[in-house]
């Protein structure tokens, strides 16, 4: 479907499908950027979450992934360069009540690790003391409700070379969640590839 | 000059470039007040056209007249792709300069007009500033793996470490980004920024961390503090695409449609009239500048009259660069025509053309180009075998002449001499023919190569002479 097709369309306008066990729901809104949101088929969790917004040169932008991550091996002949394997990979998975992130390949003793929610910049800060690793988290989704970030409800923990931090959703958005997993439920998808209307 | 053989190793970390017929040229070898100096830059002689040349920098620099055209014409090895590289040189990397032969555009891949159009396109660059995501930290450490057979196609793998002061991060990295790398000499100690999109390299300078380790330093080096905080950052830069780059980003049909469209390399003119329209929003808006430049089609009178009618069409465009054309023909056939006209190009292009003609070279500018080509090629000649090679040429070519340089170096370097000498020269003199001595070769011998049909002619030619003697013979 075309970007001309969709001028009388109202905006954001939804489709999905249903594929490899995940219900894939995309979006477009109105200023053409779209969002593909992966939900589990059996337990409807949210798996992956990515936003893909119009660039300025024109042509198709890359996926930036919010939530989820994709795995995406180093080809040496054609990639440029990508962060080496061994170094830390931060991918949020959230759970039903709280917001979740997982750092692994954190090699080192869970006291040079030191995670701070950052009041100024609304953002959760993860520092080493050796200075090996350094990170800055911020939640969309909280930017999206205009909610602050309270530094006393941000739990983290260290074991099995993982950093997992989690901090609770603010009630709001629990209730909008249940809401859209109801209408997610009502959703019909059709299973397998989707023909478009004018083939 | 010793003549070590140079093991692969070596020549990865230094990186030469190749030697090309026109590398040896830097510029125009004009001074401010646009005088021609005698040799500058690699150029030799040539004075008047080397200063129209001049003029022609200024046009462009200023970027406000569209679509002026200049016909370089001259014999062939008189200088006259010398002096557009000399152009492009003097322009500086932030003109665009496209260089395309008249022959390139007969491809079976697109149409001719096609072929012109992009390749006007490309000779205008817009400079935009965009949002990029880029790396930017301190070079720890840079380690490239070679494979263990040098021959071998396999990739070169490496690892990168960059660090900020918070934070240290290993980056795989792809052969051409090694590539890069090495282009850009980046050492360790060293601040630099990657555009994750294009690869591109940019050094911002010496890490203050590395004053005290060298005594001296080069004028420029530039020391920068280490970068705070993530090494993924996002950042405003600002860059120079071409409107065909453009046209490319914006041409590529989406999602399965993509299967059906084919790549035949052709843009749709709607494409391109949207480009046109964006590129004028964001200029009117002050957001990108435009910067015409400069397009070089060298040998154009293997263009056809289609082509020169498109031509005078697309310089009509107030986008329009400036359009440089080469041509070594007389007074010869329009292609696709039974017209004549002088350098095989119409007359309604040639009138609104500025005709630029270059000399053939004296003894003296011979010798001299003879010796900046020696340098180049980085080979040693005795006094003698240099004016041998200048005699060679006066009755050859120039183009000859050059050949013979390297040839005879490796022939120099069989008998382990450093510098090569007359017998080396005679030796390569005898061991290739010239153009001169080849067709002697052939009519000497024509009647043993296959379908020569000057069989006929010649036949009559030797009755003639028979005859001739015949009558000699009468007469004695």
């Amino acid at each position: 479907m075309t970007k001309e097709d969709s001028a009388d369309k109202k905006y954001p306008y939804t489709s999905s499908i249903v594929k490899d066990g995940r219900k894939k729901v995309h979006t477009t809104f109105e200023d053409q950027s779209e969002m593909v949101e992966e939900f589990d088929v059996n337990n409807n969790k949210l798996l992956v979450r990515k936003w893909r917004r119009p660039t300025k040169l024109g042509g198709e932008g890359e996926w930036e992934f919010e939530i989820g991550a994709e795995v995406k091996p180093f080809n040496p002949m054609n990639d440029l360069f990508a962060p080496s394997t061994d170094n830390p990979v931060v991918v949020r998975s959230d759970t039903s009540d709280s917001f979740q992130w997982r750092i692994r390949n954190c090699f080192f003793d869970k006291n040079v690790y030191q995670v701070t929610v950052d009041v100024e910049n609304q953002s959760i800060v993860i520092r080493t003391s050796n200075k090996k690793y350094y990170k800055v988290i911020q939640i969309p989704d909280m930017i999206r409700l205009k909610q602050q970030l309270i530094p006393q409800s941000l739990q983290w923990s260290h074991s099995n070379n993982t950093l997992i931090i989690s901090y609770p959703k603010p009630p709001a958005l629990v209730q909008q969640e249940r809401v859209k997993e109801h209408q997610l439920r009502q959703l019909n998808s059709k299973e397998g590839d989707v023909q478009c209307p004018q083939q | 000059m010793s003549i070590p053989k140079i093991t692969q190793e070596v020549k990865d970390i230094t990186r030469i470039e190749r030697i090309g017929a026109h590398s040896h040229i830097r510029g125009l070898g004009l001074d401010d007040s646009l005088t021609a100096r005698a040799s500058s830059q690699g150029m030799v002689g040539q004075r008047t056209a080397r200063k129209s040349m001049g003029i022609v920098v200024h046009m462009a620099r200023e970027g406000k007249i569209a679509g002026r055209a200049v016909l370089l014409a001259g014999p062939p090895g008189s200088g006259k792709t010398a002096l557009a590289m000399g152009l492009a040189q003097a322009l500086g990397s932030e003109t665009p300069f496209v260089s395309i032969a008249g022959s390139e555009i007969f491809s079976l891949e697109m149409s001719k007009t096609e072929a012109l159009t992009q390749a006007f396109r490309k000779s205008i660059g817009v400079q935009i500033s965009e949002e990029t995501e880029v790396v930017e930290g301190e070079v720890v450490e840079i380690q490239i793996d070679r494979p263990l057979d040098k021959g071998a196609a396999g990739a070169k793998t490496g690892k990168l470490t960059l660090k900020t002061t918070d934070m240290e991060t290993v980056y795989d990295l792809g052969a051409k980004l090694i590539d890069n790398l090495q282009k850009e000499k980046v050492q360790s100690k060293d601040i630099i920024t990657l555009d994750k999109a294009t690869g591109k390299i940019t050094k911002l300078g010496r890490s203050l961390g590395a004053t005290g380790d060298f005594d001296a330093m080069g004028a420029s080096t530039r020391f920068v503090q280490t970068p705070q905080g993530e090494l993924q950052k996002r950042k405003e830069v600002s860059h120079t695409l071409s409107l065909h780059e453009i046209d490319v980003i914006n041409s590529r049909s989406q999602g399965f449609l993509a299967l059906f469209a084919g790549d035949t390399g052709e843009i749709k003119s709607e494409v391109r009239e949207q480009i046109d329209l964006k590129v004028a929003g964001w200029r009117e808006e002050g957001k990108a500048t435009i910067h015409p430049g400069v397009l070089f089609i060298d040998e154009v009178h293997m263009l056809d009259i289609e082509c020169f009618s498109f031509l005078n069409r697309a310089l009509e465009s107030d986008m329009a660069p400036i359009l440089i054309m080469a041509s070594n023909r007389g007074i010869t056939r329009i292609r696709g025509t039974d017209y004549q006209a002088p350098h095989g190009v119409p007359l309604d292009l040639l009138d609104r053309t500025l005709i630029i003609a270059t000399e053939p070279y004296s003894d003296e500018e011979i010798s001299k180009i003879l010796e900046i080509r020696c340098e180049e090629e980085d080979v040693a000649f005795t006094e003698k075998a240099k004016t041998l090679l200048t005699k060679i040429c006066t009755t050859t070519s120039l183009r000859y002449a050059i050949q013979l340089i390297t040839a005879s170096s490796l022939v120099a370097q069989k008998r382990k001499a450093y510098e090569v000498d007359m017998i080396d020269l005679k030796k390569v003199y005898e061991l290739f023919v010239d153009v001169k001595r080849s067709t002697q070769f052939l009519k000497d011998y024509q009647n043993e190569f296959m379908y020569n049909t000057q069989e006929e002619v010649d036949a009559q030619e030797d009755e003639a002479v028979a005859t001739d003697n015949k009558s000699m013979d009468t007469t004695e």
